[in-house]
This record gives structure tokens, C-alpha cells and sequence, in this order.
């Protein structure tokens, strides 16, 4: 028999009393440990949104985006300094038009469509000419210039780039080749190598791409050099992409570009598209960031009620082990024996809540906040119904916050969790031991003398 | 050799303060049984506490050996009980979780001098001495009888081979009887081990049994024969 011996042994002395708090501390610290789970699991996906398009900061024309709008193109000019910044790892630029049946002998590979009638009717150039025969229109052929001829999500608007047959140029040519995509092709019985007239200039097939979406299997890609040359546009500009090397970078960095700029370009970024996705993931993370150190104070509550309880009602037994020769030490340390072996049962039982509840209480959070951020999806969603010529926010990365269903979070319960649990268990027993301890050293061992 | 000089103990009361322990001054020999009478509330289990160093005096002076317990440390207050005194009360204050032997065996435990094979060889013998034995030694306090218990608490008191042993009271719960056997035992312990012994008794008979018998009255000691 020694002081840990009956410490263990006084935790299991009323069979009853030990079930009730095992099971209390357990819910407690259960809830706690679930808790973690689901901040552990939110954290992990803040983390994964920001490193996954967190990075990028979107340049266009004031007034213009993708193919459609506006006003001034920018120039290379315009944008120079922004390679020197030292935040700064790349850019992307890319200059867009549209070629008519005047600039090309190549034939759209998609209808014009109701949306594409209301589009014209209502664009200006059409107005107010009754007469117009949309049956003998070709629609023109969106045409892009840029340096990053796959990246299909920033120059097109969307789609993962396959090259069907053929090549791709490099981002710095400047020769008279192009990129078609498949739609186009077909339409026009287009190989590898065939040739066709843009802006007047002979340009040659160098590769097939297929997108995964109509759209952009609809499009030329032109090097941007080439696109600027043979479009009479020297270095015109009507967008471009800038990759920061830190997500949190990214606001800075967008500020100065603004300021620059000025009235001359829309800069948006990433992090802007993501903030109500983030905030709604934060306000998750924070909901159980409380409720974790609650539950944990609760546990932390309970074991010292507990333990007042204990040492109360064993007064005199403690009086007794010092009449006898124990020191406050030693009878502190049984009692902190005891506190630890009831809460470490108690955390194993958290442990096992932790694990069960932890995935159902991080999908609870996660949905009930996700019908206060499906309204914004819905905004979003309906700028995105862009027509024919209305590609809005096409040259913006794409799919960032639609793909990103807020309900793929995954609750993992790792071992830290498990560690963290026990730990917590013991720390919070050492803790309620050292405020008994102030009960215990206050108890006189005169008072054994006295009879009941 | 037990030396008191001058011990006084007040405790707050309702309106004026107690003197539990009014100026008790006193010398018993080593190996010598003492007895203690008095009512019930003229002091005695206060001057055991003092004398066991559960609690301090307000002024007058405890001497063991000559040691004066009064300036000890925390520490050596807890060693002192633990090896110079050995208690004895009314209420036996056995811990109710350990079985007998156990019980025994803390007392040798917080003594620090044996190993513990050695310690629970030693309880068995002493339980045996008091006649606790076989199987009652496996048992818990709430499974052996009110004499059982004083055996028990008797073979704590002397595990450690104390100077003194204080007993409140030792009898009191006890019919007259098992009393009778109780004090024998205390009696023959003192004989055998030169222990020095001071039994508080409401009891006259046993206490004409002892080679001195002293008389508290409201705190103040005198001696009787
Ligand atoms: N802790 C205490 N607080 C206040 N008064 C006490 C305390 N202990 C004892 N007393 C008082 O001191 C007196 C002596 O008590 P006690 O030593 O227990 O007497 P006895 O053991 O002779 O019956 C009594 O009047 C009692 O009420
Ligand atoms: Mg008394």
C-alpha cells in the first residue's frame, strides 16, 4: 500500500459516486474533444481555401471583364511595375477580342441562340435596325492572347485544359500559330497544321484543346505577342492575373496595385470571392473555440465540486492520516491520485464520446451555418448565367466558390486528439487538487479527538 | 520522560473564551501508566491533543526526551506523531477503505523505517498480540466489531514503538466487559515495552489501576494519588 495505491483505491471507494462523475467528466470533456474535432476540421478547410485560391489577384480594364464591356484596354506599361514587386511570383496577361465573319473565314462552332439575339438586339450597334437578319449573322469568334495558354481557368473562364492533338505554344511566342478550341475545330474541319485567316494574317493550327465546357471549346488561343500584333493592339491589355507568394500577402498587395492603377482598372482578388465563404467558416471556428474551453471549464467545475465534496465528507479520515504522521503533502498527493484516476476515466469516456459525436456535431455546425451562406452561393450563381457575349467574370478564376461545397469538411479524429484529451483530464485534476489542497492543509488533526 | 510546564489552551467560546487547559503542569516517568479523570468538558481531550502535538499551545512548554515540541517544523511535527506517540480514541478512527492489516501498516508506512515486506510481516504479528487474527485481519473496519477495532487501533498505536501513547478515552464505546480486556491489554503493553501510557478514563476502576491517576477540573490538573 502507498499514497498512489490508495489514492486509486478511493476513487473506485463508492461505486455510484465514481459511475456519476466518470460519466459527468466524461460528457464534458466529450463535448470538449468534439468540439476540437470540429475546429481542428474548419481549420483545416480556412487553411485549404486560403492556400488554394488565395493567392491570386485579378486585373481588368475599368468597365471590362473577360470579353465583354467597356471602356481602355490597360497596357504592358501600365502593369510593369507590378513584376517587380517582391511579393510577387508571377503574372499572367492576356488580351481578348472578338472576330467577326469581316476579320475571319472561320464559322463559330455554337449557334447564336435566343440569348445570343438578345444580346445583340440589345447591344447598341443593333438598335433600331428592324431589319436586321439574324439568320444570314455568323456570331463572332471569342479570341484570346496570353502568356498561359492552359490555364484555361483564368484566360477562358473555365474548364481543365487537354490538348486533343498537336502542340502548345510557349507563353513567350510570338509566331502565327494558335490554339482552337475543339468546337471550332470540328466546325470548321480544322487539323493540326491546317491554316485559317485572322485579322487578315495567316495563322496555322498548332494544337487541339478541348475545355469540358462549350464555352471555352469555342475559343482561339493566340500567344499574347501575336494576338497584339496581328490585332493592331501593341501592347494592349485586358487582363492579367498576379500570383502572390503569401495568402496573406494578398490584400497588401491588391491595395497598392489599386492605388497605382488608379480609376484605370477593376483589381478584385481571391480572398475577396472567399471572404463570405471564410467568415462563415470562422464564425464555426469561433462557436467552437467557446465551446470547447466551456465544456472544459465544465469538466474542470465539476471534478472540483467533486473533490470539495470528497474532502468534506472525509474530513475526518484526513484528520486521522495526520494525527498518525502524514504531512499535508502526502495527503494532498493521495487525494490528487484519486482526482486524476476519476478524471482519467472520464476522459477516456470523453475520448470514446469524442470520437462518435465528433463528425455529427462538425457536420451540424457546418450546415447550419451553410443555410446562412447559401444566399450568397445563389448571388453568385446568378452573375455567373452570363450569355453570349455577357461572359461576366469570365477572366476571373474560376469555380473557386461554387466547387467549394461547404459540407465537404471532414471531421478526423487524430491521435493528438486523443492525447489531448487525457491531458487535459489530468491537467484539470491537478488543478482541482491544488485548490482542495488549501481544504485539506486548513483541516486541525485535533479534530479526530472529537466524538461523533 | 514527559515534561509539562505551564500549558494553556483557549478557545473562543459564545461570550467569553474557554479556557480548555488552564496553566497544567506535569511529570511522568518513562514505562509509567497514567490515568486522567475529569467531567466531560473539563479538558482532557484538548491536553491529549496538545501533548500529541495536533495542536499548539497558547504558552507553556511540551518537552519529550527533552526535545520541546513546540518549536518544530511542519515536518518534524508530522514525524513526531508518527514515532514518539501513539493514539488511542473513543472513536477508534480507523480508515474505513483499508482492511486491518492495511490500517496498521500506514502507520509503519508514514514512520519511514521499514521495507514493506517487513511491515506487513510486523502488522501481522501485532495484530495477532491484540488478538485480531486469521481472517478479521483481511477485513475492513465497518466488518469487525467495536472491539475489533480498538485492537486495531491499539496495534497502530504501538507499530511504531512510540514513547507515548495518549488514549482518549479508549473504552467509552466499549461494554464493561470488553473494556475490561482493552485496558488489560494497554496495561500489559506498558509493562512489556516500557511505554509510557496516559489514559483518559471516565471510568474509576480502571483508573485505580494505574500507577498514578491525576483530575482535571475546568482546565486545571491536579494530582490525585
Ligand atoms: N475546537 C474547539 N473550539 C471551541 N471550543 C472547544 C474546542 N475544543 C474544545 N472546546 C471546549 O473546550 C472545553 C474542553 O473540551 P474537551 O477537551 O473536549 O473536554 P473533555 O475531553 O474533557 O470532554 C469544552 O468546554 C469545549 O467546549
Ligand atoms: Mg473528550
Amino acid at each position: 500500500m502507498n499514497v498512489i495505491n490508495r489514492g486509486v483505491r478511493n476513487a473506485f471507494r463508492n461505486s455510484v459516486r465514481t459511475l456519476a462523475i466518470t460519466v459527468i467528466i466524461g460528457l464534458s470533456l466529450g463535448l470538449a474533444l468534439a468540439m476540437l474535432v470540429a475546429h481542428q476540421a474548419v481549420g483545416r478547410k480556412i487553411d485549404s481555401v486560403q492556400a488554394d485560391v488565395g493567392n491570386t489577384i485579378t486585373i481588368s480594364p475599368a468597365g471590362f471583364r473577360g470579353f465583354t464591356g467597356t471602356g481602355n484596354p490597360l497596357t504592358t506599361a501600365q502593369l510593369a511595375f507590378i513584376n517587380k514587386l517582391p511579393q510577387v511570383t508571377a503574372t499572367e496577361e492576356s488580351l481578348s477580342d472578338r472576330l467577326t465573319s469581316s476579320d475571319t473565314n472561320l464559322k463559330s462552332g455554337i449557334s447564336l441562340g435566343r440569348l445570343g439575339r438578345r444580346f445583340l438586339s440589345n447591344s447598341g450597334s443593333f438598335s433600331g435596325n428592324s431589319n436586321f437578319n439574324f439568320a444570314n449573322f455568323t456570331p463572332p469568334i471569342r479570341v484570346i492572347g496570353t502568356t498561359a495558354p492552359t490555364d484555361l481557368a483564368n484566360t477562358t473562364g473555365g474548364g481543365t485544359f487537354k490538348l486533343v492533338s498537336g502542340t502548345v505554344f510557349s507563353s513567350g511566342s510570338d509566331a502565327n500559330v494558335a490554339l482552337v478550341g475543339s468546337s471550332i475545330a470540328s466546325k470548321n474541319n480544322l487539323k493540326v497544321g491546317s491554316t485559317f485567316t485572322a485579322y487578315s494574317s495567316t495563322i496555322t493550327v498548332q494544337g487541339i484543346f478541348s475545355s469540358g465546357n462549350t464555352f471555352s471549346n469555342n475559343i482561339i488561343i493566340f500567344p499574347l505577342a501575336t494576338e497584339q500584333r496581328i490585332s493592331n493592339s501593341p501592347n494592349e491589355l485586358t487582363g492579367a492575373i498576379v500570383y502572390v507568394s503569401s495568402a496573406s500577402d494578398v490584400n497588401s498587395v491588391t491595395s497598392l496595385i489599386t492605388k497605382q492603377l488608379g480609376s484605370a482598372a477593376d483589381v478584385t482578388n481571391s480572398a475577396q470571392q472567399n471572404q463570405n465563404y471564410i467568415s462563415s467558416l470562422n464564425g464555426i471556428q469561433t462557436v467552437s473555440l467557446y465551446s470547447l474551453i466551456g465544456a472544459a471549464i465544465a469538466a474542470a467545475i465539476i471534478i472540483l465540486l467533486a473533490m470539495i465534496m470528497i474532502v468534506r465528507e472525509r474530513r475526518r479520515e484526513i484528520g486521522v492520516l495526520k494525527a498518525i504522521g502524514a504531512t499535508n503533502l502526502k495527503v494532498t498527493t493521495q487525494f490528487m491520485v484519486e482526482a486524476v484516476t476519476l478524471t482519467v476515466l472520464g476522459g477516456i469516456v470523453g475520448v470514446i464520446i469524442g470520437v462518435f459525436a465528433g463528425s455529427p456535431i462538425t457536420n451540424t455546425l457546418v450546415s447550419s451555418a451553410n443555410s446562412t451562406s447559401s444566399s450568397t452561393i445563389a448571388g453568385f450563381g446568378v452573375r455567373r448565367r452570363g450569355g453570349f457575349f455577357g461572359g461576366g467574370g469570365v477572366i476571373q478564376r474560376h469555380g473557386g466558390f461554387f466547387s467549394r461545397n461547404i459540407s465537404n469538411i471532414h471531421a478526423v479524429v487524430g491521435w493528438d486528439v486523443l492525447i489531448y484529451g487525457i491531458i487535459a483530464a489530468v491537467l484539470i485534476a491537478i488543478i482541482a487538487s491544488f485548490a482542495v489542497s488549501f481544504i485539506i492543509s486548513k483541516i486541525r488533526p485535533a479534530e479526530v479527538m472529537r466524538v461523533e | 520522560m514527559l515534561e509539562v510546564e505551564g500549558l494553556t489552551k483557549t478557545f473562543p467560546g459564545g461570550s467569553q473564551p474557554v479556557k480548555a487547559v488552564d496553566n497544567v503542569s506535569l511529570k511522568v516517568k518513562d514505562g509509567q501508566f497514567v490515568s486522567i479523570i475529569g467531567k466531560s468538558g473539563s479538558g482532557k481531550s484538548t491536553l491529549l491533543s496538545l501533548l500529541g502535538a495536533l495542536d499548539k499551545p497558547d504558552s507553556g512548554s511540551v518537552k519529550v526526551d527533552g526535545q520541546d515540541i513546540s518549536v518544530l517544523s511542519q515536518a518534524d511535527l508530522a514525524k513526531y506523531r508518527s514515532r514518539k506517540i501513539g493514539f488511542v480514541f473513543q472513536s477508534y478512527n480507523l480508515i474505513p477503505n483499508l482492511n486491518a492489516l492495511e490500517n496498521v501498516m500506514l502507520a509503519m508506512e508514514l514512520a519511514k523505517e521499514l521495507s514493506k515486506p517487513e511491515r506487513k510481516e510486523r502488522a501481522r504479528q501485532l495484530l495477532n498480540q491484540v488478538g485480531v487474527e486469521g481472517d478479521r485481519q483481511q477485513r475492513k473496519p465497518g466488518k469487525l466489531s467495536g472491539g475489533e477495532q480498538q485492537r486495531v487501533a491499539i496495534a497502530r498505536a504501538i507499530a511504531n514503538k512510540p514513547k507515548l501513547i495518549l488514549a482518549d478515552e479508549p473504552t467509552g464505546n466499549l461494554d464493561s466487559q470488553t473494556g475490561k480486556m482493552i485496558f488489560d491489554l494497554l496495561h500489559n503493553l506498558a509493562k512489556s515495552e516500557n511505554t509510557t501510557i496516559l489514559v483518559v478514563t471516565h471510568d474509576l476502576l480502571i483508573a485505580g489501576k494505574t500507577e498514578s491517576t491525576f483530575k482535571l477540573v475546568d482546565g486545571k490538573l491536579t494530582k490525585e494519588n
